[in-house]
């Protein structure tokens, strides 16, 4: 009697823990594994002529740590976008030449965006890097500007030409060439297989994967459940792409509101970089199906980019103006979310999750799967900007 | 990913008495049909959507008092649950006798999104939607 009494007391812990292990249905089954595989498969931008040349990828990467293309001389595009910080800059909101609304979004994985910046305002990741050059606030440089430095630095106008040929007197033409090497160097930056990747794997073929937390099991069957995340936070990049209104405020300064996606397809259909204009690369046309279609409609006010969630944990804070300063911040938003904070025209996506405590621990939990240290180690430049190898 | 058929539903906002006509023959198309005569055919290209990808609609349409043309007509698709529609405003062209395709049309979440076929003119005015389950 008494060996059966401590077997149970024994068991009884062991019992409660079984309980709290998480099981997948079929449905959430299904969820899950759209979430993979990764790497997704190396791709070209139809659009950029030198997409995945070498040549390219190194001048690429020689400009985007110079300060040779800022207003003052003294921005890189490395000044906002540091490696080690997932791309990103750690900060709220940055300075450029002045300061700047939005958080500086990470680079890793970029490639796979449809739309550039929180509002979307580029189309292609050339114009994504010409759109903070012309933006005083920025980098603050105009084509001359860019122009003008590659022709008066040998080294740059040598690595130039082997690319594009002889430098053209069209200035615009010049940048949009400079912006297309950079292009090409950030479609190399990607993430690493994580934790998550491997529990994926393994889940759809049916194996169990028993270096996986349960604390990131029971967050991610949230994830896929109770808190449908993955309605917007979609596939392998955990991103659908588009834009949505999460009820952050829209609130720049007193009287002063940024409009989001709204201003964002304004600025695209005005931008002589988009996909429209000449200096797409493809020609038949076929990449630019989103640009040609995309239209303002009164709910875009108020909405931004849902951001990738592979490497969260390096890009703190949070959200298009930065106000969310870790994941625990970010969860308690959507568990406590009022619907009224969303934009009264907007979609109905956004109610409050009410999690507990542990469930919004959990959550979290599996949001530090989706990022590996590896990551965002300093980044070893791989190119001497004073020759032309 | 696929996109499932779950049910059809039809509404028709006006009083005319529609006229029989001819369908055009459309391959693996799917009908929408109303009890006043009009009758619509139509398919995916290709043929499971997948979310976040762009797709074409073709469909045929059996007229009533006159013609339709691309600018009588309006293909959409809506998420009712969410109070939203797609990004991206399809452009329909005709591609042959009552036949037409809207291109520049994208699923860009999963649930349930409804379709929704107009023919605004001539008057009066019919709508029809079919409910599709996208995974």
């Amino acid at each position: 009697m008494k060996r059966r009494l401590l077997a149970l007391v024994f068991l009884a812990p062991i019992s409660a823990a079984l309980a709290q292990q998480p099981t997948f249905t079929p449905a959430e089954i299904r969820k899950i594994v759209g979430h993979g595989p990764w790497p997704p498969p190396a791709t070209l931008d139809a659009g950029n002529r030198v997409s995945g040349k070498p040549d390219a990828i190194a001048l690429g990467e020689i400009l985007f740590f110079s300060t040779k293309l800022s207003g003052n001389g003294q921005l890189a595009c490395a000044t906002c976008h540091v490696p080690e910080l997932g791309w990103s800059d750690g900060k709220k909101t940055p300075n450029g030449l002045s300061a700047v609304d939005r958080n500086t979004p990470g680079l890793l994985n970029i490639r796979l965006n449809r739309w550039f910046g929180w509002d979307g305002g580029s189309d292609s990741l050339m114009g994504s890097v010409i759109r903070p050059w012309l933006d005083t606030r920025e980098m603050g440089v105009s084509p001359v500007h860019v122009a003008k430095a590659l022709r008066e630095d040998a080294a740059l106008a040598c690595r130039y030409r082997k690319i594009f040929g002889p430098l053209e007197s069209d200035d615009a033409v010049v940048m949009a060439n400079a912006a297309k090497a950079i292009a090409a160097f950030q479609e190399t930056l990607a993430t690493s297989r994580t934790p998550f990747d491997d529990f994926r794997d393994a889940l759809a073929v049916g194996r169990a994967d028993p270096s996986y937390p349960e604390a990131a099991k029971r967050g991610l069957k949230i994830f896929v459940g109770k808190g449908d995340c993955q309605l917007c936070h979609f596939g392998p990049a955990f991103t659908n792409g588009e834009f949505h209104d999460t009820g952050i405020s829209q609130f720049i300064a007193p009287g002063k509101i940024d409009n989001g996606r709204f201003g964002g397809i304004k600025f695209l259909r005005e931008s002589q970089f988009n996909r429209l204009g000449r200096f797409n690369d493809d020609a038949t046309g076929a990449n630019a199906v989103a640009t040609r279609h995309v239209e303002t409609t009164h709910r875009n006010w108020g909405e931004f980019k849902v951001p990738t969630l592979r490497n969260l944990e390096a890009t703190v804070p949070y959200m298009h103006n930065g106000s969310l300063a870790s994941l625990h911040d970010v969860v308690k938003h959507y568990s406590e979310v009022s619907p009224d904070r969303v934009h009264s025209d907007g979609e109905a996506l956004i109610r409050p999750l009410r999690l507990s405590a542990q469930e919004s621990d959990d959550l979290v939990a599996f949001l530090r799967t989706l990022s590996v240290a590896a990551d965002n180690r300093p980044f070893q430049k791989r190119h001497d900007s004073r020759t032309c190898e | 990913m696929r996109a499932l058929l779950v049910a059809g539903v039809l509404l028709l906002a006006g009083t005319a008495q529609a006229v029989a006509c001819q369908m055009p023959v459309l391959e693996a198309a799917r009908t929408l049909t109303d009890d006043k005569g009009f009758a619509l055919a139509w398919r995916f290209v290709p043929a499971q959507p997948k979310i976040g990808e762009f797709f074409a609609v073709e469909f045929a349409v059996c007229n009533r008092a006159g013609s339709a043309t691309p600018e009588t007509l309006r293909v959409d698709a809506t998420m009712p649950a969410h109070r939203h529609g797609m990004n991206f405003q399809p452009k329909i062209a005709a591609i042959g006798p009552n036949t037409y395709r809207a291109e520049g049309m994208m699923f860009h979440m999963p649930g349930k999104w409804q379709l929704v076929f107009e023919q605004r003119a001539p008057a009066p005015s019919v709508r029809v939607t079919t409910d599709i389950e996208i995974e």
